[in-house]
């Protein structure tokens, strides 16, 4: 008879005790199946397909792939880099500029007025006066409060 | 016609990475092929990227031809594996190696044919019969056919999320589809997914495991379709449920394997974070893979060290995939160091396990560098901060206090359940209680128990120097840094809990 013993005859915990911690995970697992269910059913309910929040967002920027050159540096900016204007959401605001600079790859977004293209992701657009003081022109209001300017650069 | 294409140009990266698996496996690979198949899709996925990187720097990214290159790789390797693996007389080997502790027989009296040829598996594996996995039994089949339904289950949402979200979350589109879409769209100027002149928010810094192969299945499959960085991260997630289910399996019996599985499938932020499509269930992966190859290494060390040579691969390509890789790979390899050398008396020994551990990491390290100091700008984290800015926040007993609360208010709320899943492997092993162990064994838990605790003291380091707002920082973070180690626990604790089967009766 060997002396080795297998590892089944090493009782440390009573059956009852050990099958707690089975049936914890059974019931998480069945408790996460349900999650699962439920989120999906969420969805199906809530949203359309293919509309996440980069794709909408590309839907409003419109026709501004396509009127800026094909690559290179492109200026940004929104409400919070406006003199004044306190009333935005920062968080939605860089979110914002996000899935901008992803729908608009391989331009990079710079965060300044002084590229020769600059877009305003504006709650209302800049009046002359101010866009003058700022050095920018308007070049196009592509909608959705969208707005591409010709920039400080020049 | 889109999904099945984005599905089939990742069968040449699966290939290249069974072929690489498959030389490097030192021990029986018949016997273990479900284990195989797990750690072939992130070694693959990665050789992949790694080998289009190198194209991208020496042809560019839109160069027809990779294919070819990547099949003419799996059939050339396939033919040298096939000749080797046929010649081969690694399973004599093993099968004459002594069999239990003291080199007494293990065989129990009572075993039947098929006790015998899981006896074998497992000795295969880890060189020992005190790790002879049990019998399936009615509760296994019962946790398997739980473990089937919950998979379908995690499947089906995998495919509505993907379908009603296709971008994934925040990283996905910010970080690595965005870099793969600067490769696609201009692949001349490739090199501008690392410009310094994109915000921090976009972190052109970061590794580009992921980056690469969405690039390369565009070119492959002919446009930017979502459905491609969601086949990979359904892969990686797939991989990593696998990667625990087959190991332990192998190891411990169906009903652990069940019960580990279960545990991380149920846990609903390992899901989210896969559907979401961020770069920390492949991390998590490869941190997974490498633990699991030590931990065979350390069970079973062979002359070969071919499960050395496959952890070096997978903790390089930790690296390549995120920053928080980097630590990992520095934490395992100087361990592997410590453990290799220290109290042995045959240094040589020690050294050449180093040394098979640094061939697999070659490949990685090699196309790190080139990123690192070719590529990409400064950390976001590091920056051009003095010693002087650093220290003083390493040094602010605040900043302790603050980070720790922290870090450990997340730990009691990990993983978006409605407790910390946390308590799902702890208690499981309070409950079944512990197997004994052998040295090897307590040599695995000594490893990498370190190693967790040393990763976790890295994330507290880094968190401490945040130049963000430590709250905004650790909140938004350390859930997805617990992520990275928690596949590796539950492998530990299923890997050492007593199963179902050996309860007492």
């Amino acid at each position: 008879m060997s002396s080795f013993t297998p590892s089944s005859q090493n009782p440390t915990r009573p059956r009852w005790l050990s099958l707690i911690g089975v049936l914890l995970i059974a019931a998480h697992s069945l408790y996460a199946a349900g999650l699962f269910t439920t989120e999906m059913l969420d969805l199906r309910a809530s949203k359309q397909p293919g509309q996440d929040d980069p794709a909408l967002w590309a839907e409003r920027l419109g026709r501004l792939p396509e009127v800026l050159p094909g690559s290179g540096l492109v200026g940004y900016f929104s409400d919070r880099d406006l003199a004044g204007i306190s009333d935005f959401d920062a968080f939605q605001e860089t979110l914002e500029f996000i899935w901008t600079q992803y729908a608009l790859a391989p331009h990079i977004l710079t965060r300044s007025l002084d590229e020769d293209l600059v877009i305003g992701n504006l709650t209302a657009p800049l009046n002359e006066e101010d866009a003058a003081e700022l050095g920018l022109t308007l070049k196009e209001d592509l909608g959705q409060r969208i707005y591409l300017y010709t920039g400080g650069g020049r | 016609m889109t999904l099945l294409k984005s599905l089939l140009v990742f069968l040449p990266s699966l290939a290249l990475g069974l072929i690489t698996v498959w030389h490097f496996w030192p021990a029986n690979w018949r016997r273990a092929w479900p284990l195989i198949l797990s750690v072939s899709i992130p070694v693959g996925l990665g050789l992949s990227s790694l080998l289009y990187f190198f194209w991208c720097l020496l042809a560019g990214p839109a160069r027809p031809g990779f294919l070819i290159l990547e099949l003419v790789l799996i059939a050339t390797g396939g033919v040298f594996c096939w000749k080797i693996h046929r010649n081969s007389s690694r399973t004599l080997s093993f099968a004459l190696a002594p069999l239990g502790p003291k080199g007494t027989s293990a065989q129990h009296p009572t075993a039947s044919a098929s006790d015998a040829a899981r006896a074998e598996l497992a000795h295969v594996l880890v060189g020992t019969h005190a790790a002879v996995p049990p019998k399936p039994t009615k509760l296994s089949w019962a946790l398997t056919a739980l473990l089937v339904l919950l998979a379908a289950t995690a499947g089906a949402y995998f495919l509505i999320y993907t379908r009603y979200a296709p971008n994934g979350s925040f990283d996905a589109y910010a970080f690595w589809n965005l870099k793969a879409r600067f490769i696609f769209r201009d692949p001349a100027n490739w090199q501008a997914a690392f410009s310094p002149l994109l915000s921090w928010e976009f972190h052109p810094d970061y590794p580009i495991l992921l980056s690469l192969n969405t690039a390369l299945g565009w070119f492959q499959v002919g446009s930017e379709t979502p459905y491609v960085p969601a086949v990979q991260a359904a892969l990686f997630t797939l991989a990593c449920a696998g990667l625990l289910w087959s190991a332990l399996q192998a190891l411990r019996g169906w009903s652990q394997a069940a019960l580990a599985a279960l545990a991380l499938l149920s846990t609903p932020l390992f899901m989210l974070v896969g559907v979401w499509q961020l770069a920390d269930v492949p991390l998590a992966t490869m941190v997974l893979a490498t633990c699991i190859l030590i931990s065979l290494h350390f069970l079973h060390p062979d002359e070969k060290r071919g499960f050395l040579t496959l952890a070096g691969l997978t903790a390089g390509l930790a690296a390549w995939t995120k920053n928080e890789g980097l630590l990992f790979l520095a934490l395992i390899s100087l361990l592997l160091l410590v453990f290799s050398l220290r109290g042995r008396e045959d240094k040589r020994q020690g050294l050449k396990e180093l040394l098979s551990y640094g061939l697999g990491l070659l490949l990685p390290l090699a196309a790190l560098l080139i990123l690192k100091l070719a590529f990409a700008p400064a950390n976001d984290l590091i920056g051009s901060r003095s010693p002087a800015e650093l220290s003083a926040l390493l040094f602010d007993p605040q900043r302790w206090r603050l980070t720790f609360r922290l870090m450990a208010a997340e730990a009691g709320s990990f993983g978006h359940s409605f407790f910390t899943v946390w308590l799902l492997p702890l208690a499981y092993l309070l409950l079944a209680g512990r197997r004994p162990l052998e040295d090897s064994h307590r040599q695995v838990l000594r490893f990498w128990v370190t190693a967790f605790i040393l990763l976790l003291a890295g994330y507290f380091v880094t968190y401490l120097i945040t130049p963000h707002p430590l709250e905004w920082h650790v909140t938004h973070s350390v859930e997805r840094l617990y992520l990275h180690i928690y596949p590796a626990v539950l492998w530990l604790v299923f890997l050492v809990s007593r199963a179902p089967e050996e309860w007492k009766m």
